[in-house]
């Protein structure tokens, strides 16, 4: 399918077509990778909404990036409940293994680290979303295992479809 | 009705007011950023906290609370508010000291200072000082056009603005971007603002988040004279307020007139006084040697007194332009009558409106305000965006109360309110004439029903035809009834219903207007700037006008007269309501008011016209036409008018209806002088191809 | 030996499926609601069992649902908020995971009982899991006849839509998921009007929390009799505690409502890890004061835990050993909800980034004198002031830490370092 037409799929579970605009972000985030002022455009166009009411959402909600991230986003969560089992530790651990500060994406391209807010699975504290999966558990031997296992699905040469591409499945 | 006490004081307020409503009702102040009249509630400011007796024991937003929402005390007592007592206090103290952390209190540098909200509102109900020692957050300005200038460190959030563009002016170009402390208003990617009222933002931001980008840094409020005044860029009479310091105009402000403009005026209206000062005539012309040149105003009354001398009364004419007055058009028709000649005309664009029809044929009169009480809207051969901005936001304000259906015949435009499209010229009225079609049943359904006709529809060959028919239309749906007159002219001229209603136009054996450019050996141009003057190969030609235009160009002699803004005068906007605008300020150089010009010159051509002063000609003028003795009245029309022009319908020949409005920003001399209204054109010519690719 | 009813599927080797669902007697509730029931005795018998929402404020359900209006000329809908963001609460999640379907039949048998025929279940984006099994199981209840037009036989039609969230916390307040829904900003709204009259599209709308929707199957089934006959009679029930932080099994538990906060971490979740001792315990998510260990022998409902100043919320339960700053708790607390105002109104948007501010100085060893004293007034500032309950629960939780942990703070700033560096 299209983008066009999965967003088309999507607006027709809501009477009106502005309550599509989220969805459809999703979904060209998913295809682009961020959300660029074409992008968006393209979605306002598509829904035959106005662009201010596109970018208003583009920006007030976290899942979505206006500007670009790396092939994987490492999204640890530093919440009371992953802080408390020392999830600074494993930020300090992961600066220091990408060369990068929290925010920074590598010079590959490769990872985007981020903090981000309770990921609701407590359970598994500490917890780090990367891509749609969720990593729980975590410590530093897992964070360099995962890493690991990140870098190994990606062919030698880095194509322009990067952005495009998705992590490992369940 | 709802009983209620405030502070003790007990009132009957209407059921639907809000809490804030009934304190004021009351007589107590209670401070507000985020609330407006004219716009939805969004209850984000805090600032209208009040205590509610019995509520929970936290201060009520009395802006997002109705009277109908409280609760009789127990022994079925009125229900009991405060806006005084210690909680009430020291809550909007809170909130002010919270508003106050972020802003940057750089009100020595900031337009705003002098007539700012949060400046008025910290100073009743703040405390003196703040124990905020943190780093203030700084926010990037925005471009949001040249219009409306952004100092973004001074926003509250109470976002009037966004509201105001999605609501009344019925464009989503505002918006807040981001969140929590990072939220910030913009337009989409920073473009810039496409709406013809978006200047109403300055007015409606409490801060000095939004101020006029051209009156940046020009002047302190403090410092200006202040004229009521009205508005002539279109046909409304939109109240204004004229800011002078010494003899220049420094800003436009709107005034409320609920049965006008409410507090609305359009960007044309408010942004065209830099062409007050540019292209000004401000000494009289007379042509020598094939080229205009500086004279005395003896010598251009005796080159115009020559070339009388050489015709007879029925070559010489007048053409009255579309801001003229009602007060130097009736001194005008007077001296052409007294040199003999029955051609005059208002009617710069052949619009086919005859007074003789009666004032009903050629007014709007449901009235602007009765837009509200309509059912259902045809709209013929007029896009009121441009034509009438102010009135558009009206007929958007009865579509958002739901229940409006509307339909248009003539050039589809992006309206801001939805439509029915029917077709493009009299091929689809006739139809609906017939009674054929959807809408024809919708508007016979109707209770209410509008028929507005735009000067694009009757202007030109078939116009009467047309006029006609859409009389005879309204009189089949029931459009005008006892109670209801539903048949709308809309006019885009200022001095149009003015000049009809003084018969300013050919007597039996007079000329049109388009005639006259041919067919007169002097012809008279008060102001008159519309008209194509190409055909014009020979002949004498005055001009009395402000600015060096299209009338200016093709004179023998120059006139300098006086803009609306410099003389005292009447204009009569199309509900046929009487209106007097005043002078703010003087004319440039050697220029004067139009009719004291008329009036000197009737002496040198030896007609001297019986009056020595403006209060003189105004006797004159309500002796012969009371009703524009009534000032801010409307001298009805009688409905009679609408059905015998009726009876006169029939065929209209094929032609497509278009706006007479090409471009909204360049409209009349003095707006094609300014440097804004260019800027803005430009820009939306801009807009318009980029959309069109 | 109390018996899991919520969680009986979700441990089941393939519990997301349906045909598990069924042969565990799923949707036999939908088929009695629909068969022996009309909508009115749905209400009254979720009335009756005197279950109170689950997503935090515990209002009735039966009553929330007897306020949609009986006749209405526009579509009513239903709307699970399972836009679970409340930090320490992850219940929500786990369900739509391993036991979608009870989720589903709890719909369309509240759906039923409203007369709504579209619901939405709203759930946050980063679920990326639950998302997907919970489409698959509305596909195969679709596919089954449990969704669709004229379910079972009847007259009743009911779909079920997923709505992804995008990451706003704000959105798990009612109003502000609606506008979200409606593709806005999300940000409360006004009320009056209240979401049962004018909700979704200006439309009749009921707002249920996850747990909430599974509990009414359970009802259906066993009665409501079973159902008030567990826990405390005004706020009964099986319920699922999330806990985490420091114990030795955090993990999601179903018990009765009311069990002593004590009993559900030292038996339940194992205690604190070896050696450590319970210093605080957060009841209900970070909207929730905290509890100081003195006090946690506290019954899990809802009024039992107001009446010492703290809340059930989303019951999730975050517990904090003797090792840690409190001061560091709260401001991580503070931070989060800072980064979560949504920015309308003003006592929340600038007093969080007020206290955020004052906070980190003070944690970082840079506090000064007068800055208690500057933390209570914005406390004061700030709740009561709030447009919604997010500013409110941020005020009252930092006011809890203020108040049970004063001598942290004060140490702080008097020694210009943290203590537990």
């Amino acid at each position: 399918m299209t983008m066009r037409e999965k967003i088309e799929q999507a607006a027709a579970r809501y009477p009106d077509r502005r309550s599509a605009i989220m969805p459809a972000l999703l979904i060209a985030q998913r295809q682009h990778g961020h959300l660029p002022g074409p992008v968006l455009e393209e979605v306002a166009e598509i829904l035959g909404v106005e662009r201010i009411w596109v970018y208003e959402l583009a920006t007030f909600y976290t899942l979505f990036h206006t500007e670009p991230v790396g092939k994987f986003h490492l999204q640890l969560c530093d919440n009371v409940s992953c802080m408390l089992r020392r999830s600074e530790d494993l930020l300090r651990h992961l600066e220091d293994v990408l060369g990068i500060e929290k925010g920074g994406t590598t010079a590959d391209g490769l990872f985007t680290l981020s903090t981000v807010e309770c990921l609701g699975a407590c359970e598994m504290a500490p917890v780090m979303q990367v891509g749609d999966d969720y990593h729980g558990n975590l410590d530093i031997a897992r964070i360099d295992a995962l890493l690991a296992r990140l870098r190994a699905t990606v062919p030698h040469s880095i194509g322009a479809d990067l952005a495009a591409a998705e992590p490992p499945g369940e | 009705m709802a009983k209620l006490k405030v502070d003790g004081k007990e009132i009957e307020v209407p059921d639907h007011f809000t809490l804030l409503q009934a304190c004021e009702e009351a007589g107590a102040e209670v401070p507000r950023f985020c609330f407006h009249e004219r716009l939805s509630v969004a209850g984000n400011c805090r600032m209208c906290l009040i205590e509610v007796k019995g509520g929970p024991p936290k201060p009520a937003a009395s802006c997002a609370m109705g009277v109908r929402d409280l609760r009789p005390g127990p022994n079925g007592e009125a229900p009991e508010v405060f806006t005084t007592t210690p909680m009430v206090k020291k809550a909007r103290e809170g909130v002010m000291e919270f508003l106050l952390i972020n802003h940057p209190l750089d009100c020595p540098i900031c337009d705003q200072g002098g007539e700012c909200d949060l400046q008025d509102q910290a100073m009743a109900f703040g405390i003196d000082s703040s124990r905020y020692q943190e780093n203030k957050r700084a926010v990037e300005d925005k471009y949001i056009g040249p219009l409306v200038k952004t100092v973004m460190n001074r926003c509250i959030h109470c976002t009037r603005c966004v509201r105001f563009t999605t609501e009344v002016a019925g464009i989503a170009e505002l918006g807040l971007i981001g969140r929590g402390e990072d939220a910030e208003i913009t337009t989409y990617l920073e473009q810039a603002m496409t709406s013809e009222l978006q200047g109403n933002v300055v007015d409606l931001c409490p801060v000095g988040a939004l101020t006029s980008k051209p009156f940046a840094f020009t002047a302190r409020p403090w410092e200006l004279n202040k004229t009521e005044s009205i508005d002539v860029m279109d046909a409304l009479g939109s109240a204004i307020r004229v800011d002078t310091r010494g003899r220049e105009v420094m800003r436009i402000m709107p005034r409320v007139n609920e049965d006008i403009n409410e507090e609305w005026i359009s960007d044309k209206s408010r942004f065209i006084w830099d062409g007050l000062k540019t292209q000004r005539l401000d000494r009289p012309y007379v042509k020598k040697d094939g080229r205009l040149q500086p004279a005395t105003w003896g010598e251009a009354f005796q080159a115009i007194k020559a070339a009388v001398a050489k015709t007879s009364g029925d070559k010489i004419g007048a053409i009255a332009g579309d801001l003229a007055s009602v007060e130097e058009m009736y001194a005008l028709k007077q001296l052409i009558a007294a040199l003999g000649s029955e051609s005059i005309d208002c009617r710069q664009d052949g619009a086919a409106l005859d007074p003789s029809l009666g004032r009903a044929s050629y007014i709007f009169n449901p009235t602007i305000a009765g837009i509200e009480s309509a059912d259902a809207l045809l709209i013929i051969g007029s896009n009121p965006r441009f034509e009438a901005s102010v009135l558009n936001a009206r007929i958007r304000k009865r579509y958002r109360m739901g229940n409006f259906p509307i339909a248009v015949i003539g050039e589809p435009g992006e309206l801001r309110y939805e439509y029915e499209y029917l077709g493009a010229g009299t091929e689809t009225l006739a139809e609906l004439v017939s009674g054929k079609g959807k809408f024809a049943a919708t508007l016979k359904k109707a209770q209410r029903p509008m028929i507005l006709i735009g000067q694009g529809a009757i202007a030109g060959e078939g116009g009467a035809a047309v006029l006609a028919a859409a009389a005879k239309l309204a009189g089949a749906v029931g459009a005008v009834t006892a109670e209801w007159n539903g048949f709308a002219v809309l006019h885009t001229a200022a001095s149009r219903v003015g000049g009809l209603d003084l018969g300013f136009v050919p007597g039996a054996n007079g000329k049109s207007a388009a005639e006259m450019v041919t067919g007169s050996d002097v012809l008279f141009l008060l102001g008159a700037d519309e008209i194509d003057l190409a055909a014009r190969k020979s002949g004498f030609t005055v001009y009395i006008g402000s600015h060096g235009d299209n009338g200016a160009h093709a004179a023998d002699v120059i006139l300098p007269g006086a803009t609306y803004t410099e003389k005292s005068g009447t204009w009569v906007n199309t509900e046929g309501r009487v209106q007097v605008g005043n002078r703010a300020g003087f004319a440039p150089g050697d220029a004067r008011e139009d009719w004291a010009i008329i009036r000197a010159l009737s002496d040198v051509l030896g007609k001297k016209l019986p009056f020595d002063s403006l209060g003189e000609l105004r006797s004159k003028l309500y002796a012969a036409h009371p009703h524009f003795a009534e000032v801010d009245a409307i001298a009805t029309g009688n409905g009679d008018e609408i059905a015998a022009l009726g009876q006169k319908a029939g065929e209209m020949g094929k032609s497509v209806f278009a706006s007479p409005v090409k471009d909204f920003y360049l409209t009349n001399p003095i707006a094609r002088a300014s440097a804004v209204m260019a800027e803005c054109s430009a820009l939306a010519r801009n807009n318009f191809k980029a959309a069109a690719e | 030996m109390f018996e899991p009813v919520l969680l009986k599927n979700v441990y089941v080797p393939d519990g997301h499926l349906i045909a598990t669902y069924e042969a565990g007697g799923g949707y036999r509730a939908l088929e009695k609601a629909l068969k022996e029931y009309t909508p009115h005795d749905i209400v009254e018998l979720v009335k009756r069992s005197n279950l109170r929402g689950r997503g935090g404020a515990g209002f009735p359900t039966g009553m929330k649902w007897s306020f949609v209006p009986k006749r209405a000329d526009k579509p009513k809908y239903l709307c699970c908020n399972a836009d679970e963001g409340e930090p320490g609460t992850f219940k929500d999640r786990i369900i739509m995971e391993r036991d979608p379907h009870q989720l589903i039949e709890g719909m369309a048998i509240s759906a039923y009982a409203i007369g709504a025929e579209v619901a939405y279940v709203y759930v946050r984006g980063e679920y990326v899991l639950a998302i997907r099994r919970l489409e698959q199981a509305i596909a195969e209840a679709e596919a089954k006849g449990y969704l669709g037009a004229r379910i079972l036989g009847s007259d009743f039609n009911f779909v079920v839509h997923v709505h992804c969230g995008a990451g706003a916390y704000i959105c798990g307040e009612e109003t502000a998921m609606l506008d979200s829904l409606e593709g806005k900003r999300a940000q409360p709204r006004l009320k009056p009007p209240f979401p049962a009259v004018a909700g979704l599209y200006a439309s009749p709308t009921v707002i249920n929390n996850v747990e909430t929707l599974v509990c009414v199957p359970h009802i259906v089934a066993r009665g409501a009799d079973w159902f008030r006959g567990i826990g405390p009679e005004k706020s009964p029930g099986p319920k699922l505690y999330c806990v985490s932080g420091h114990v030795r099994k955090p993990g999601l538990y179903e018990l009765p409502m009311g069990i002593p906060l004590r009993e559900l971490i030292e038996d339940h979740a194992g205690g604190p890890p070896t050696g450590r001792k319970i210093k605080a315990v957060i009841p209900g998510g970070v909207s929730a004061p905290v509890i100081p260990e003195q006090g946690l022998d506290v019954g899990m409902d809802f009024d039992s835990l107001a009446a010492v100043g703290s809340m059930l919320g989303s019951a999730g339960v975050i517990v904090v050993d003797d090792t840690t700053c409190m001061v560091r708790v709260a401001t991580r607390i503070i931070e989060f909800f800072h980064h979560e105002s949504c920015g309308k109104c003003t006592p929340c948007r600038e007093g969080l980034n007020w206290v955020v501010k004052v906070l980190r100085r003070i944690e970082a060893g840079e506090g000064a004198a007068g800055d208690m004293e500057q933390l209570d007034m914005l406390c004061k500032g700030i709740f009561g002031n709030t447009f919604c309950a997010l500013g409110d629960g941020a005020a009252m939780g930092l006011r809890a830490s203020l108040t049970h942990f004063r001598d942290e703070f004060v140490a702080h700033i008097e020694e210009r370092r943290c203590p537990f560096v």
